[in-house]
């Protein structure tokens, strides 16, 4: 038994009137059964189109953006691409792959409403930190509203004395994006008054790396503490 | 005499064939990206810029919005190059999967601001209900992906397309009203669906 010619096929997917006997041969056959239900579907979604869904071309100064975001990234990386970035991306995905899933649900989260009238703090978030490698205890990150500012407080005890320094980051879930808070003191734990339009749903990772001296502004992979606020 | 009409092959073109060339260019491109080359990120904004801010002003209905997403889409294809792995799927697919994350992101986020001025009036507990329709970003990216292509079919195709899907004309109308052979506009239809069919099954995201 022949196939159903392939135009034909396709005039039945966009709607047209099909002869009994090539309705039939659709039925019974399962190449050109198979071949239809594609093609119809394609038809239909095409059909769905309007005129807004016409591409349109991006605002030239995107690029610029773009351009000046990633500029700003790669004065602190030597080269655009070595093995060495690389590893990072990979371990910091890594850790978030394992880490992350694990801790998620340990993060607390209260909001209480907020009183402009009243200046004192209101919790917003608040996540329990996991020691994560050479550390023991447990440390605690919480997002604290004053003055219609957020504020990240992390009080963290038992850091190990070191020779560089701890820096505080907020991730974004899956590692990917992510911005530096500030240098946390080993010993007083740290106050940081977040960006103004920092959306912590998208960086809902608190992150304590330990970081060296070496001029490299990017995270070392080295995380030692990480919890997620629940937003 | 044995020719082809309009010096199309008489045979079925596959869509295989219709985007060898463009296949080509994506793999070159893709390459570099892999490479690390910095000039690919501009050629992928160039060749994508369009498709993904239209899909973000579609999501978010907003052009500023809509740019915010654009550039953290490319800004994280970039950052994020060492998890595209060519094998799983194509540069754009990978590319259009980064802008729906993006757009969910933007919802989310959205989503708590709103909580937050909510929550100052509501004091009951309520939570007001918000959702980001996933299937609605994925019926987004597919329309605009189908208009993308639709534009590029060139004509007659373009025109023949447009006269079957949106005039609901059957392939004699449409050959009557553009003075075309049936046979022509047949294979015509045949071949534009096929690149239609390729060109969304090369954007989508691998299951």
């Amino acid at each position: 038994m022949s196939h159903l010619d392939p135009d034909t096929i396709a005039l039945i997917a966009i709607g047209e009137s099909a002869l009994p006997s090539d309705i039939e041969h659709v039925r019974g056959c399962l190449p050109c059964q198979g071949e239809l239900d594609e093609l119809t579907a394609v038809a239909s979604s095409a059909r769905a189109v309007n005129s807004e869904d016409r591409p349109v071309d991006a605002p030239a100064q995107i690029w610029d953006r773009i351009e000046a975001e990633l500029a700003a990234d790669s004065r602190t990386i030597p080269a655009p691409v070595t093995p060495q970035v690389h590893r990072k991306s990979r371990a910091m995905f890594a850790l978030a792959a394992s880490v992350g899933i694990l801790i998620g649900g340990l993060g607390t989260y209260t909001v209480v409403a907020s009183n402009s009238a009243n200046p004192s703090p209101t919790l917003v978030a608040q996540a329990a930190l996991e020691p994560l490698r050479g550390v023991t205890e447990p440390a605690v990150a919480s997002v604290q509203q004053i003055d219609g500012r957020e504020v990240l407080y992390v009080q963290a005890s038992g850091l190990p004395a070191t020779d560089g320094f701890y820096e505080v980051w907020l991730l974004a879930p899956d590692s990917l994006d992510m911005i530096s808070i500030g240098m946390l003191d080993a010993s007083e734990g740290g106050k940081f008054p977040l960006p103004a339009g920092i959306y912590l749903a998208a960086f809902p990772v608190v992150d304590i790396s330990l970081e060296r001296f070496d001029g490299d502004v990017t995270h070392s992979t080295d995380s030692i503490l990480r919890g997620t606020l629940t937003i | 005499m044995q020719t082809s009409v309009n010096g199309l092959p008489t045979s079925h073109t596959r869509a295989a064939q219709v985007f060898s060339v463009k296949e080509t260019a994506d793999l070159e491109l893709t390459e570099r990206f892999v490479a690390g080359d910095e000039g690919a990120v501009r050629d992928m904004y160039e060749r994508w810029s369009s498709l993904v801010y239209t899909i973000a002003f579609r999501s978010t209905r907003n052009s500023e919005d809509a740019a915010d997403v654009t550039q953290s889409v490319f800004v994280s294809a970039w950052k994020g190059r060492a998890g595209f792995d060519p094998n799983a799927g194509a540069l754009p697919a990978w590319l259009l999967g980064i802008c729906r994350r993006k757009i969910a992101d933007f919802y989310s986020a959205k989503v708590r601001v709103e909580i937050a001025a909510t929550q100052a009036v509501e004091s009951d507990g309520s939570e007001p209900i918000h959702q980001v329709d996933t299937v609605s970003i994925d019926t987004i990216v597919d329309r605009v992906v189908l208009a993308d292509e639709l534009g590029r079919l060139g004509d007659p195709q373009q025109k023949i397309m447009e006269l079957a899907f949106f005039n609901d004309l059957t392939h004699i109308q449409i050959a009557s009203v553009l003075d075309l052979p049936l046979g022509t506009v047949k294979s015509h239809i045949r071949r534009s669906l096929d690149r239609l069919k390729a060109r969304l099954e090369a954007t989508s995201v691998t299951p």
